[in-house]
């Protein structure tokens, strides 16, 4: 992975998690899911967004861990 | 979820490595979006400060703090409007949008939300916006 592809995935993982801590903390009090069957489909949305942003964090980890991992001997 | 959680990853990994995380609106293909929901959220503060004012003031002493104040508030809620319109391209439009909505969202004494109209908007446009710009492959990039 080039430094460019990991900043872009860097800042898309940021991107998501600072939309989904903002819709979180608006769909725990949302007036317009007011039947279970809507909050259910809320839920289940911002569970997805979640999970994408998780492959992204992944993503990255397993790039830092590679960074960080020493050169085996020749 | 089994693994780590995100939270371990994201805290791995930005002790990792840590670039630049904002990006220039001027570079995003949402600048336009992006700023106008920064404007919003100023707009917004500057509204919240009118309202401190000293408890004593008569209703006219008043009355240039509260005139002010609902400046603003249209003002935020303006561009929070013209945010509504505008095609969200990007990830980090998304997320300004969501932002917005969580700035703009009236608060109750005790911490919860008020949620309903163009705070609302906002919020499912954003989530809407996540969803479909997620499905999309190299989305948001």
């Amino acid at each position: 992975m080039s430094k460019a592809a990991f900043e872009s995935i860097y800042n898309q993982a940021i991107d998501i998690e600072l939309g989904l801590i903002a819709i979180r903390e608006i769909a725990r009090h949302a007036s317009s899911a007011s039947t279970s069957v809507e909050a259910d489909r809320l839920h289940n949305a911002i569970e997805w967004i979640a999970d994408r942003a998780t492959e992204k964090l992944a993503e990255l980890s397993e790039y830092a861990e590679e960074q960080t991992r020493p050169e085996k001997p020749a | 979820m089994t693994g780590p959680t995100r939270h371990i990853l994201l805290g791995g990994t930005t002790a990792t490595l840590i670039p630049a995380a904002g990006i220039p609106a001027t570079a995003s293909p949402d600048a336009a979006l992006i700023a106008e929901c920064v404007q919003a959220i100023e707009a917004h503060c500057q509204c919240e400060a009118s309202y401190c004012y000293p408890l004593h003031l008569t209703v006219e002493e008043a009355k240039p703090y509260e005139d002010r104040a609902d400046h603003f508030a249209d003002l935020a809620f303006a561009h929070a409007g013209k945010a509504l319109d505008l095609q969200t391209n990007t990830l980090a439009g998304a997320a300004a949008k969501a932002r917005a909505a969580l700035a703009l969202a009236a608060k109750r004494s005790d911490g919860s939300l008020i949620t309903n109209g163009t705070p609302d908007d906002l919020a499912w446009s954003a989530l809407g916006d996540l969803l479909r710009l997620l499905q999309l492959p190299g989305s948001g990039a």
